[in-house]
């Protein structure tokens, strides 16, 4: 037989840890709030490069030409009067210069290409234009590319800072590799215009034109929320998450005893506020990504709790005299490996996702490495010491009352003690 | 049940997901790009392209046939034409001819118009097909395709201010409607890819148009109201113009809407095309082209409501409206100098109806000559002048291509990096068993994506990170069970013995623990909404499907072992044997 960890030793410890770790984070709520997310917070988020222009793209013939660039290659779909397509893609691989991709270009019936940039760039640089799936015309539609050095355009943040001052509110935060020139631009909706929605987006345009030359300018993705909507969604989360725990304590209170389902719901609690409490503290943003990860942690953390309490339940059943605290802790370190084995199968999982992936989702699988570890603690550390509390403060009182019973029975004469012994 | 019965339950299941699987496969992989750029255009668009595919056929296999060619015909060239024709020539019973010429094909067809219609069906079906492929793909994402989307609220207080009242229930649908119209005729149909309109919630509308990523395009489509008015139709000219078009099929430039031969529109004068209502409520090209005064003869912002009725002797449906006092004069002397004339209902460029003057009219309009449908559309139409809706966007969101490429590549990189380690580390620490786990792996992955595409849901980096995660935890029910193994293992049970205790004192464990997060999963699926409703989605599927696959597929393989390979241990750790 393996040796039985007396788990609840640490529970005082391990309590005040956790109330300490959540106070602050509630506090820390409470003093700074969430770093909002465009999601939560009304305005607009724009993605915008500052690359020069490599070559202006037009299109003069029957049907229309549509053009669009990928990390790979260059797409020309035209579309005859007729209806019938015929589709040009032209990869990077095969015309390593702009030059030869610019002559290339030009081969397409009706698609006449200048070139701005020097020809000798490498054609991989290439970028589309702001409106990705352009149909072409006859008005020139430019295409950028990611330069360097000399040629690169000088956009720093204070720059682009400079060139949003009419904005007021103005978040400014650098995306990509070092040396690139490209920002995430956020714009707080004041709610003094009603007008801002519509406005918003070419004004910002308008004025990055202004500083920054108008072909110099690439938006690459814009989000607009609404205040309307930012409020409807951040209740909706709330509402559906609490739903979730009253579902998550029904079935435990039937499955279990209802002490061990409010245990479950208090441990899940405990993640989601360890990680709102991450998120405070870290100023990541907060936002659905954020929420899903969260949603994640719930669900994992139920699922890592019932385990160890479905043993707890079967050591009580094979063992029905033996204190709770025993068959407790006998049944958290019979699971333990298991424990073990599975949260590091889905920190796998989240680190994969956050090495490989960017932004939010990147944001969203840091915070889900946090909840893992609160979640695979917690259903030893809270989830098992609040039922542990509770049967041992039960217990307490039974050997109390007991003890008081017998007291009485022994102060009391004869018979009343026989009618018990019934 | 038997292993046989087993396996083929297996096997069935995998067969289902692989069916469901295929459309996305074929539509994402062996597709052509340009067959692609065809089948995501609208209905309107498909159709047009039918029309006039099959009509240049049909012109150049006429003058081939006048011609008395008697070479065979250009095989590629001509391939929906020949399919047109073999399959007439079958429903005929008629003999194919021995060599196929221009003649040939064009006699297995009745008339000039069933070989316009068969040519034209075979091509809108060819494509059709191509477009089903895609609505049955998984769809992707707006954060993963690159796009534009919208969701705009429709301001009903304010036209309730501006009627005085509360709106009613059906005022409410009634606004909502003339919205999602006036969205309808102002949303760029010719862009390269069908645009989604549809209400959401009470009083919202969602647009979404993939491809096209420019922001300020939804100010186009939001700013201003509807250009409604009432044309006057030059019916000769109309005709001419049929005959024209009727010759050369293709001479009508659709961006410009003129034709090369200008003595056929006089100036002032312009061409328009006329469009009704299809079933799904959408626009659709009547395929009839009239030439209409350039300025309308009174413009929309003159009436002041529209509704239907039916009149009281004929029992027709008709429409009425009615005008503002100087529309009510404008209209009089339009109407009085026009008498038995063609007018035009024209939205946008578009002719929505048209009907001749009986007589001269002043403000109180009746319109007839429309089916019950026609005319409650007109009427919704020319409330749309009389009671614009305001519309103003609440979350619009706008994607490069570029950048969703990106995402792709990170979602299907983080993936596979997660799933080939979680395997290599079953492997690892499991051993022998750990082909068991990697086997339900795999197949909980494929009936994951399958279930996916089946529910037709859209998959977004939000939701490739709920998969990647979801296949972390759906390992937990092969754990459960191997630790329980390992345990009867140790106690000194054999390999039957074990694998049997492992499964049944496993069971109650992995269904409460993944009830639990089902209650969870389904909750949140069912009050929230967007990105938390297709998380809580793909946690669901991947909760039910590990549940299928450690319970079921791995205690197959389990016993296939036992019984077939005759092993007599079980590998499952460095430690017990």
């Amino acid at each position: 037989m393996k040796r039985v960890i007396q788990f609840d030793k640490a529970f005082k410890f391990t309590v005040a840890i956790s109330v300490l770790v959540i106070a602050a984070g509630l506090v820390g709520l409470g003093v700074m709030g969430f770093n909002n997310g465009v999601d939560f917070q009304a305005g607009l988020n724009s993605d915008v490069a500052f690359v020069p222009p490599s070559m202006s793209l037009t299109f003069q013939g029957e049907g229309s030409m549509a053009f669009s660039v990928t990390n790979d290659d260059a797409t020309f779909i035209a579309r005859a009067t007729t209806g019938d397509s015929k589709s040009y893609t032209f990869a990077f691989a095969d015309y390593p210069t702009l030059q030869a991709m610019a002559d290339a270009f030009n081969k397409v019936p009706g698609v006449s290409a200048q070139l701005i940039a020097p020809g000798s760039t490498d054609s991989k640089f290439l970028l589309g234009t702001s409106q990705t799936d352009s149909a072409l015309g006859d008005k020139p539609a430019v295409l950028h590319y990611a330069a360097s050095g000399a040629s690169a355009i000088k956009a720093d943040a204070t720059a682009v800072r400079d060139a949003l001052k009419s904005f007021g509110n103005v978040s400014i935060q650098h995306v990509g590799e070092e040396g690139s020139t490209e920002y995430m631009i956020r714009l707080q909706d004041p709610g003094t215009d009603p007008e801002f929605s519509k406005t918003i987006v070419p004004k910002l345009t308008e004025e990055l034109a202004k500083t920054f030359g108008p072909d110099n300018v690439l938006v690459k993705q814009s989000d607009f929320v609404g205040a309307q909507f930012s409020r409807s969604l951040a209740t909706q989360a709330l509402i559906a998450v609490l739903a979730a725990f009253v579902g998550i304590l029904i079935y435990c209170a039937l499955r279990f005893k209802p002490n061990f389902a409010i245990g479950a719901v208090l441990s899940v609690i405990h993640d989601a506020l360890v990680m709102v409490a991450f998120i405070v503290f870290t100023r990541m943003e907060f936002n659905t990504s954020t929420i899903a990860a969260i949603l994640t942690i719930v669900g994992y953390s139920i699922n890592d709790t019932i385990v160890i309490y479905d043993r707890i339940r079967e050591k009580i059943k094979f063992n029905p005299g033996a204190p709770f605290r025993d068959n407790m802790n006998r049944g958290v370190t019979e699971t333990l490996s298991r424990t073990f084995i599975t949260v590091a199968t889905v920190l796998i999982a989240a680190i994969s996702l956050a090495v490989f992936t960017k932004g939010d989702i990147h944001d969203m699988s840091i915070a889900l490495i946090v909840g893992l570890v609160s979640g695979t603690y917690s259903s030893v550390f809270i989830a098992s010491a609040f039922v542990d509390g509770w049967e041992t403060l039960a217990q307490k009182k039974a050997t109390k009352r007991k003890a008081a019973e017998v007291a009485a029975a022994l102060a009391k004469p004869a018979p009343a003690a026989g009618n018990k012994a019934k | 049940m038997s292993k046989i019965q087993r396996l083929l339950v297996i096997l069935a299941v995998i067969a289902v997901s692989f069916a469901f699987l295929w459309p996305t496969v074929s539509w994402y992989w062996l597709t052509p790009k340009a067959d692609q750029a065809l089948a995501v255009g609208s209905l309107e668009q498909i159709r047009d392209y039918a029309r006039k595919m099959a009509k240049t056929d049909l012109v150049a296999l006429e003058a081939d046939a006048a011609s008395a060619n008697p070479a065979p015909l250009d095989q590629t060239r001509y391939a929906t034409a020949f399919q047109a024709a073999s399959k007439a020539y079958d429903l005929s019973k008629k003999a194919k001819p021995a060599s196929w010429t221009a003649k040939s094909v064009l006699a297995a067809f009745d008339s000039e118009k069933t070989a316009n219609d068969s040519i034209e069906n075979v091509y809108r079906s060819k494509v059709l097909s191509v477009k089903s492929r895609q609505k049955k793909a998984i769809k992707l994402g707006l954060d993963l395709s690159g796009g534009m989307s919208a969701t705009i609220q429709a301001n009903l207080d304010a036209l309730s201010a501006k009627l005085g009242h509360k709106l009613s229930a059906a005022e409410r649908d009634d606004a909502m409607k003339r919205a999602i119209e006036s969205l309808n005729s102002r949303i760029d149909k010719f862009g390269l890819t069908e645009p989604t309109i549809r209400q959401q919630g009470d009083d919202k509308i969602y647009i979404e148009m993939p491809g096209a990523a420019d922001p300020t395009k939804l100010n186009d489509i939001l700013m201003g109201r509807g250009n409604l008015g009432f044309y006057m139709v030059d019916s000769a000219s109309t005709s001419k113009l049929e005959n024209y078009l009727a010759q050369n099929p293709l001479a009508l430039d659709e961006k410009t809407m003129t034709v090369p031969d200008k003595t056929i529109v006089p100036d002032g004068f312009v061409i328009r095309k006329q469009y009704k209502k299809d079933s799904y409520g959408l626009d659709e090209f009547t395929g009839r082209y009239m030439v209409i005064n350039a300025t309308p003869g009174l413009d929309g912002n003159h009436i002041t409501n529209a509704t239907t009725s039916t009149d009281s002797i004929t029992g027709q449906p008709e429409t009425n409206f009615q005008l503002d006092k100087e529309g009510g004069n404008i209209f009089y002397q339009m109407t009085s100098a026009h008498v038995k004339e063609l007018m035009a209902v024209v939205l946008d460029d578009k002719i929505k109806a048209a009907a001749t003057i009986s007589e001269p009219i002043r403000d109180s309009v009746r319109m007839t000559g429309f089916s019950a449908d026609e005319a409650s559309n007109l009427a919704l139409i020319l409330r749309t002048a009389a009671l614009p809706v305001e519309l103003t966007p609440v979350k619009s969101q706008a994607v490069g291509a570029s950048l969703g490429e990106d995402a792709v590549h990170q979602g299907v990189k983080a993936i596979t990096v997660g799933f080939v380690l979680i395997i290599v580390f079953m492997l690892l620490y499991y051993r022998g068993a750990g082909i068991n786990a990697a086997l339900a792996q795999i197949i909980n992955l494929i009936i994951m994506i399958g279930v996916l595409s089946a529910f037709g849901l859209t998959l977004t980096l939000a939701s490739i990170a709920g998969f990647v995660l979801t296949i972390g935890m759906s390992v937990d029910a092969n754990v459960l069970i191997f630790e329980r193994m390992k345990e009867e293992l140790r106690e000194g049970k054999g390999r039957i013995a074990a694998i049997k205790a492992g499964f049944n004192k496993a069971f109650w464990t992995i269904m409460d623990s993944n009830l639990t997060t089902l209650i969870a999963a389904l909750v949140l699926s069912q009050i929230g909404s967007g990105p938390i409703q297709g998380f809580a989605i793909s946690l669901s599927i991947g909760t039910i499907s590990s549940l299928f696959t450690a319970l079921f597929v791995s205690h197959l393989v389990f016993d296939f072992e036992t019984d077939v390979l005759k092993m007599k241990h079980v590998s499952i750790s460095w430690r017990v044997k």
